[in-house]
């Protein structure tokens, strides 16, 4: 899709999901490394033992791009970069706020050289106000942005362990701000590629990861704009101002059932109800006062409870399955590997891509708005590996643009 | 000033069909890039969200006055047209030749039985680009499953990876892949929109919710692909933690942190909690520092990281005796003093009244609504220095645009509109202009 677009990825972690994201849209991701290698390189987890081990960390988010060795400490390293800014037509600053102006290769030297150019800074904080300069990990961002406050759990069960973190705010893992202010980044990038489609102009964009976060908790916010209500943490489930029926049950084989009780009108409730019964397991819910959902509503604590003890009698496949064809929003709680065996995604639609890495055949998920597009992803460079290449075009092209001027001379 | 700079998505108009959460914040960040969206409904089953929420002293609640759903909804036009009768489709599929995008987010049948399948739509507007956003996907064994924001979450694997080690899941407190299925729908659709101004080009976005939970899962999947090992037996997710006490990962934060936790702050409250997070040896001899050179962290064998990570326990019994008596901000703001990454628990209310940088920001903005009075609602996270993103006063009250979509956008005659209306087709007999609403959902 982004084919011709060409992006160099300047980061320390916060822009490489964006620059991920644009690489396998088809996009030209240079991904500048000083000699030392990206940070990411020495994040784990790891394959292979060192000193050739490989970050799967750095291979999952660098997918698709190249990658070419600068020390931009280095005055001629900082002039190659700026003559790859010259043709290119996007930057995406992800080193924090002013580091890249501190070491001369700002928005203000490199538009200078390219007026076209769409310049991207993401940064944990944006570019300006009293926390700027705040140092962030995606943990201290997942708290600041609000996610922490509407995660975790309201019945002891986070405490299993013995870790004392009953009722303790959860940041569910996986690198989510990274992932919100990578989304947020290349929608304020595409839009302004667009825009300059039309007016030829180049603009300096400033993404923050803090208010990308701060706007993804959907009701947590409108409740106190609104109401002046704080949502509580629920297990498992929405948190909101009051308690609510559980959502979630532990299965017979050991997984769990995500049992939404939400938008099961009448005429699911009764297939539910039948189907329970079947198997004498309806306790009492075929009583008339459960029949129509305003009544009900009153008694959805016991409903759920009932929910829950014909969930430990049976399998999460077989309730995914039967719940299912009776058209109830119910799912099991699958961990991410799961669906590594679910023909849906891997024949049925091209969900994942299997890739030849440098380790071995590495999967990985497409953009999930390019799905049934076939989309190629390539695997993340090592260090350097294009560096002869990319400096090696434009040095030559350089020269060949020179080559008639001097012909005529 | 806002009217100088231009908006990059203006002349772009998208038909939106959306309905719920996910399908409305794609096309809310489509109308904030500058699109001019078109909301479509018809009363009788108008989306759900106009009666989530209400303001909390509201007496007379209708269809026009949720604040949820104003929120969720601001910047787009309203059209009103009955689908159910051979004219309202005619207007739609006069519609869909004058907009760039159709946007829907139904279940996967729903479009194909209006008659207006994709292949209908290409031959009405060959440079279209149709969005869809749906549980599953358009096709494959589950593509007609029953599927909500949580449902999806569930079934990805995102839930699963969120909670303490050993617990069951915590999953997530809201419809998380509303929201981001929203936000990379509507990044589908500008990278179609780029490849058209290209190529000239339409295209098919089939976005389903458990795909991007897929991608957003993080890498632990492909660390499970790769060693063939189930995620679900290493003591993944670790709570908090970024790698278990023998290093390994268990947070896929991009970091290596140890500690890495939250502490409870002075107060008691819920949310009266202030995270740490120790990534390198120089914030370890940081956050020494800014605890007062303590005793306890001069022990060797927290100055290297292996070190940290066995001990984090340790570590973690002082640091929470530390935090004991402070309040979180003051906490957080001693540490990063020193360069420490630490931040509050913040809970709504914080992030609308005490929040600094939030408010330096302006990401609330303060907006008229005739029906809510001035009221604020969340900005679009990012700036620019020649687009102008702020919300545009704007909001699909049912029915509003019915004359300026049907006159200025379709061209239609005086009479064609108002035969319309007196067919019923616009607007349903005996429906009041503004309808009340007995129950909110929340």
């Amino acid at each position: 899709m982004l084919e011709g677009l060409t992006v160099l990825e300047l980061d320390d972690g916060l822009a490489e999901f964006a620059g991920k994201l644009l690489a396998d849209s088809g996009a030209e991701v240079i991904k500048i490394e000083p000699p030392r290698g990206a940070l990411g390189r020495a994040v784990g987890p790891f394959v292979g033992s060192t000193p050739d081990r490989t970050s799967l960390q750095f291979e999952h988010y660098n997918t698709s791009k190249q990658s070419v060795v600068l020390d931009l400490t280095s005055e001629a390293d900082r002039i190659l970069l700026t003559r790859l800014a010259a043709r290119a037509d996007v930057v995406l600053d992800g080193l924090g706020a002013g580091v890249a102006d501190s070491l001369g290769v700002g928005h203000t030297e490199l538009s200078a050289v390219n007026p076209a150019l769409i310049y991207c800074a993401v940064t944990p904080f944006g570019c300006d106000g009293p926390w700027a300069g705040f140092a962030a990990t995606d943990l201290t961002q997942l708290a600041l942005g609000g996610v922490m406050a509407s995660c975790g759990y309201d019945d002891g069960a986070g405490d299993a362990d013995g870790t004392g973190y009953s009722g303790a705010p959860v940041a569910p893992t996986g690198g989510h701000v990274k992932h919100l202010v990578g989304m947020m980044a290349v929608m304020a990038t595409l839009a302004a590629v667009l825009e300059r489609g039309t007016s030829g102009r180049g603009q300096f964009v400033d993404v923050s990861a803090h208010e990308a976060t701060a706007v993804s908790t959907e009701m947590a916010v409108p409740f106190w704009l609104y109401q002046q209500r704080e949502v509580h943490r629920h297990t498992a489930r929405h948190a909101m101002p009051a308690r609510t029926p559980r959502w979630q049950h532990r299965c017979a084989d050991g997984k769990y059932l995500l049992a939404l009780p939400l938008y099961i009108d009448d005429a699911r409730f009764a297939e539910l109800v039948e189907w329970f019964d079947s198997e004498g397991m309806a306790e009492d819910l075929a009583d008339e006062m459960y029949r129509r959902s305003l009544q009900r509503e009153d008694h959805m604590f016991h409903v759920v409870d009932v929910i829950g003890r014909f969930c430990a009698r049976h399998d999460s496949d077989y309730l995914f399955r039967e719940a299912q064809a009776r058209r109830l929003p119910w799912a099991p709680v699958n961990s991410p590997d799961e669906l590594l065996a679910d023909p849906h995604f891997t024949e049925h639609r091209d969900t994942f891509v299997s890739v030849a890495a440098h380790g071995g055949v590495h999967l990985y998920a497409q953009p999930p708005f390019l799905i049934g597009h076939g989309t190629s992803i390539r695997p993340a460079p090592r260090l350097g590996e294009h560096t002869r290449d990319v400096l090696g075009a434009v040095l030559e092209d350089e020269y060949t643009a020179d080559t008639p001027a001097r012909q005529q001379a | 000033m806002a009217s100088t700079s231009p908006r990059p998505l203006a002349g772009t108009r998208v038909l939106d069909f959306t309905w719920s959460v996910a399908g409305p914040t794609m096309t809310r960040y489509l109308a904030s890039l500058g699109a001019e969206v078109i909301k479509v409904e018809w009363p009788r089953n108008a989306d759900p969200m106009r009666s989530a929420m209400y303001l909390g002293n509201e007496q007379h609640k209708t269809l026009n006055n949720g604040s949820f759903f104003a929120n969720l909804n601001v910047g787009k036009r309203s059209l009103t047209v009955n689908l159910r009768t051979e004219e309202g489709l005619a207007v739609v599929r006069d519609l869909v030749r004058e907009c760039d995008v159709v946007a829907e987010s139904f279940s996967a049948t729903v479009l194909e039985r209006w008659g207006l399948d994709h292949a209908t739509l290409q031959h009405l507007n060959p440079s279209i680009v149709y969005a869809s956003v749906s549980g599953f996907g358009h096709n494959g064994p589950h593509r007609d499953k029953n599927t909500w924001g949580p449902t999806a979450q569930a079934m990805s694997g995102i839930s699963a990876m969120s909670g303490e080690a050993g617990a069951p899941p915590a999953g997530w407190g809201w419809s998380y892949l509303d929201v981001t299925s929203g936000y990379m729908a509507a990044l589908g659709v500008l990278t179609a929109l780029i490849r058209r101004q290209r190529t000239g080009e339409g295209a098919r976005l089939d976005m389903s919710q458990v795909e991007v939970g897929i991608s957003l899962a993080g890498p632990g999947l492909l660390e499970s692909a790769v060693t063939g090992g189930p995620l679900r037996r290493r003591g993944v997710p670790g709570g908090n933690r970024s790698v278990a006490t023998d290093g390994s990962v268990v947070g896929y934060r991009g970091d290596t942190a140890a500690p890495s936790g939250v502490y409870r702050t002075r107060g008691g409250g819920e949310n009266d909690y202030c995270t740490v997070s120790v990534a390198d040896d120089g914030h370890w001899r940081s956050l020494k520092d800014a605890l007062g050179n303590p005793a306890w962290a001069e022990d060797p064998r927290y100055d290297e990281p292996g070190g940290r990570a066995e001990h984090q326990d340790a570590i973690d019994t002082e640091l929470a005796a530390w935090m004991a008596g402070r309040d979180k901000y003051e906490a957080m703001d001693t540490l990063q003093r020193y360069g420490v990454p630490a931040g509050a628990v913040q809970s709504g209310r914080d992030r609308v009244e005490n929040d600094p940088q939030l408010r330096s920001r302006g990401i609330f903005a303060e907006l008229e609504h005739p029906h809510l009075g001035t009221q604020a609602f969340e900005g679009v996270p990012f700036r620019s220095s020649t687009s102008d993103y702020e919300l545009e006063p704007r909001w699909p009250l049912l029915g509003a645009d019915n004359d300026y979509v049907l006159t200025e956008v379709l061209g239609y005659s005086a009479e064609t509109v108002s035969r319309l209306h007196e067919q019923h087709v616009l607007w349903p007999d005996g429906v009041p202009a503004n309808p009340v609403v007995e129950r909110s959902l929340w």
